[in-house]
């Protein structure tokens, strides 16, 4: 069950809403925690018991660390306990098991987070069990985050509240994340659909980039649209979950792309690897390595199959680049930069998408047709395959533009915004009710 | 205006509108929409009011029920999936099952309406009909003209035709009329002297109205298009789409008015009604409708139309399962159609069978 799923919006948040709000504030971590809990297993019964048994052991190990404070052996030791155990049980269930427990990449780093923030002294361990596992498997963000980091969302946990204006606001981002998600993504992402229904081989050279564009378009708005949904449905129960997406397409280079991209999990990153490795902060050389090394990781945490690692190892390289060579010229050219961007990011999404790479080398000698390869090409087949799309093509685009920020942050708790959303949501709903309904792309993660 | 403070207008709306919606559907669930509730417990039953809206005009003035509208609604719950709207497009039983009710008189959910044709076809598997035609001597038709009463203008002694080889140039009047697998082969076949009446979602019940037809510059539906042109040849590869809806009786009733119109409109085209196409063995295996049980089940029917002298049966099947008589899982991505490189194995196919009068 995903936040995009009728059942969700029909059935769950209803029931859990009248419940969580009916109740006397103290209760209401209990019933979020407890409603999380259902939530999960509704997807997948053991991976109901596999957060539970996760939650169980870190606040077990966090406990023994904080009460080991005074010794640096035994204080280092249940950290190191728990980073093996949290590491342990990730990568046991990517590497051995068929089938993830739903969101197990991000409530391990966000445990992780809390092993760590705890072992650093930025914050006090957690006052109770309760109190771990609404900070870790609430559910608006246990499938795919955003991550927290402890130090900031515990003390949400422990006071939160709401009011009428977030309610309405997070009602808002909710819709604005459902449509993103239900009216863009999975429209757009039918084309990249057809696109491996017609096999590789037999893609024109314009067909093969439009493909990227439509993987890239979808991956924006399927994930900032779930992200959406997660911030508003915390701003509807009184926390205030960080932004994981801050226009990323506006980056002038690769860099700052991804520190507008996925930001928690490159925020996680960089606090809980690429600093304690030294960060920029020892020479030129070993600058570079560390963050080749974070992006490998980055790669592994995606996935487990080859394409994930050369997809990390390639960003790694271009921000390499960009840090020792590039970056003056970046700035330096505005409309070359944007184009740079535009260019670069969705042929790293392609190595990201297509995870065999015999059909990978085919799909890049489409893209660039210099070499040959094609079977049975029809150089027209863009015309036949894209004339729906451009419309949803435009809508993402105007969407992601400036002026919709200023509308948005002008406009959005007025009368008309709200007939407006009212009505997006139906038509949402509509759409979903009679088409396809996909999950979210990062619930395999 | 007045400021609003401490009210949640957009949250009230939404909770009475969602309740209100929610009643009429439970209502309506049980009445006029109940063709759409195949989902039961497991979906809410708000998606039996959407879908009931989509297909079946609203709570107080349904569609008729008899208008056997079934046809256009997989075409029209996907208008912007370009060539694989399908509902096979590989997921989504739940959208087939929920699409597949309409016009429907039993009240079997649509795997169930066609469980009693899997099992006495199971049995039949591939190799009857193919075997039959696959030599292309005598007749080489399956099935003789028993039954089929749309055959009312054959002679009295209906002279035998026999497949035989043909080159590129037989094709120069010959039309293809089909879904989404057809589309395929107009894009990725190569040829372009035959004409192409295809559209992805079309169903054997609209396919008369299906806006599919392209003559110069202008887009008319099937019918019309049949009115102006005349074809030497006709084929009609079309039904995976009508799986999910009614029984192999109620298909075959449309199919079989739907070849004796084209006899109508083009009284000397040679009309060849094609076999659907099977899908992958795991999709088979796993798919209460969309597997190849049940699409035997349709084409053993279908072959009984064929007559020997004006509509004969192909089979394409011969051409494109594997040792286990599935689709070969190298010739297809999404388990249902073939990948752009082996679009051309239709059209080689057809070469090999084709009838010279």
């Amino acid at each position: 069950m995903g936040l995009s799923d009728l059942n969700f919006i029909f059935r769950f948040l209803p029931v859990f809403l009248l419940l969580y709000f009916l109740c006397p504030a103290e209760y209401r971590n209990g019933i979020l925690f407890g409603a999380s809990i259902i939530f999960c297993g509704l997807g997948s019964l053991p991976g109901a018991l596999v957060l539970l048994c996760s939650v169980t052991a870190n606040y077990m190990l966090v406990s023994a660390m904080d009460q080991r404070r005074g010794s640096l052996p035994w204080h280092r030791g249940w950290l190191l306990a728990a980073v093996l155990f949290n590491l342990g049980l990730l990568c046991y269930f990517k590497y051995r098991m068929p089938a993830l427990p739903p969101g197990i990449s991000f409530y391990t780093f966000t445990l992780l987070s809390m092993d760590i923030d705890v072992y650093l002294r930025r914050e006090r361990g957690p006052r109770s069990w309760l109190e771990l596992g609404t900070y870790t498997a609430m559910f608006p963000k246990l499938l795919s985050g955003p991550i927290t980091a402890y130090q900031e969302a515990i003390g949400q946990v422990r006071r939160h509240r709401t009011s009428a204006k977030k309610i309405e606001y997070g009602l808002s981002l909710m819709i604005a994340g459902l449509a993103f998600k239900v009216l863009i993504a999975d429209t757009v992402g039918i084309l990249w659909r057809d696109i491996r229904t017609v096999g590789f081989e037999s893609i024109s050279t314009p067909l093969a980039w439009m493909g990227a564009a439509a993987y890239s378009v979808q991956l924006l708005f399927d994930f900032q649209g779930y992200s959406l949904m997660a911030v508003g449905l915390g701003s509807i129960l009184g926390f205030d979950l960080p932004w994981n997406f801050d226009h990323p397409y506006r980056s002038r280079s690769v860099s700052e792309f991804y520190r507008r991209w996925h930001i928690s999990l490159g925020r996680w990153f960089r606090n809980y690897l690429y600093i304690p490795l030294g960060g920029s902060r020892k020479g030129a050389a070993r600058t570079a390595c560390n963050l080749m090394a974070v992006w490998i990781v980055t790669g592994i945490w995606h996935g487990v199959t080859l394409n994930f690692i050369l997809w990390g190892l390639i960003l790694g390289l271009l921000i390499v680049l960009e840090k020792f060579c590039l970056g003056n010229f970046l700035n330096r050219h505005k409309v070359f930069s944007h184009l740079y961007v535009w260019f670069a990011l969705p042929l790293t999404w392609v190595v990201f998408a297509i995870t065999d790479f015999d059909s990978l080398r085919i799909y890049f000698t489409r893209l660039f047709p210099f070499w040959g390869g094609g079977i049975a090409v029809n150089g027209m087949d863009w015309i036949y395959h894209g004339r729906n799309y451009l419309g949803f093509f435009l809508a993402a685009l105007a969407v992601s533009c400036p002026p919709a920020d200023y509308l948005w942050k002008k406009y959005w708790d007025t009368l008309a915004a709200k007939v407006l959303l009212f009505g997006l949501f139906w038509f949402c709903i509509y759409r979903l009710a009679n088409g396809l309904q996909n999950p979210f792309m990062y619930l395999s993660f | 205006m007045k400021k609003r403070k401490n009210t949640t207008p957009l949250l009230s709306a939404l909770a009475a509108s969602m309740l209100c919606a929610s009643l009429v559907s439970t209502v309506s669930a049980h009445g006029i929409y109940e063709k759409y509730n195949a989902g039961g417990w497991s979906q809410p039953s708000i998606s039996v009011l959407m879908q009931g809206l989509a297909h079946g005009g609203s709570p107080w003035k349904p569609a008729d029920k008899t208008t056997g509208k079934d046809g256009t609604l997989l075409a029209d719950s996907q208008t912007s999936t370009g060539m694989l709207p399908d509902a096979l497009a590989g997921q989504s039983d739940q959208t087939v099952a929920g699409s597949s009710l309409d016009g429907q008189n039993d009240s079997g959910t649509p795997g169930g309406s066609s469980t009693g044709q899997q099992g006495a076809s199971a049995d039949s598997s591939s190799t009857e009909p193919q075997g039959a035609s696959a030599d292309g001597s005598a007749s080489g038709q399956p099935g003789t003209p028993a039954g089929s009463d749309v055959l009312a203008n054959s002679p009295e002694e209906p002279k035998q035709h026999a497949f035989t080889e043909v080159t590129q140039e037989y094709f120069d009047d010959a039309l293809f009329i089909g879904d989404s697998r057809v589309t395929g082969v107009q894009l990725y076949s190569g040829w372009d002297n035959l004409t192409y009446y295809a559209e992805g979602g079309m169903t054997i019940y609209s396919m008369f109205q299906c806006k599919a037809a392209k003559e110069n510059g202008r887009t008319l539906t099937i019918e019309e298009a049949l009115q102006e042109r005349s074809f030497g040849k006709i084929y009609l590869e079309i039904g995976i789409n009508e799986m999910g809806t009614g029984t192999v009786d109620s298909f075959m009733a449309a199919y079989e008015e739907a070849v004796s119109h084209l006899r109508e409109l083009q009284p000397d085209a040679i009309i060849y009604v094609c076999g659907i196409m099977y899908v992958k063995q795991s999709k088979s295996e796993s798919d209460p409708i969309f597997n190849n049980p049940n699409i035997q089940a349709r084409n053993d029917r279908i072959a009984q139309l064929a007559d020997g002298e004006n509509i004969f049966y192909l089979d394409i099947n011969e051409a494109v399962t594997d040792e286990t008589g599935n689709l070969n899982p190298d010739y297809t991505w999404d388990e249902v159609h073939l990948l752009g490189k082996y679009d051309m194995m239709w059209l080689e196919y057809f070469c090999s069978h084709a009838i010279i009068k």
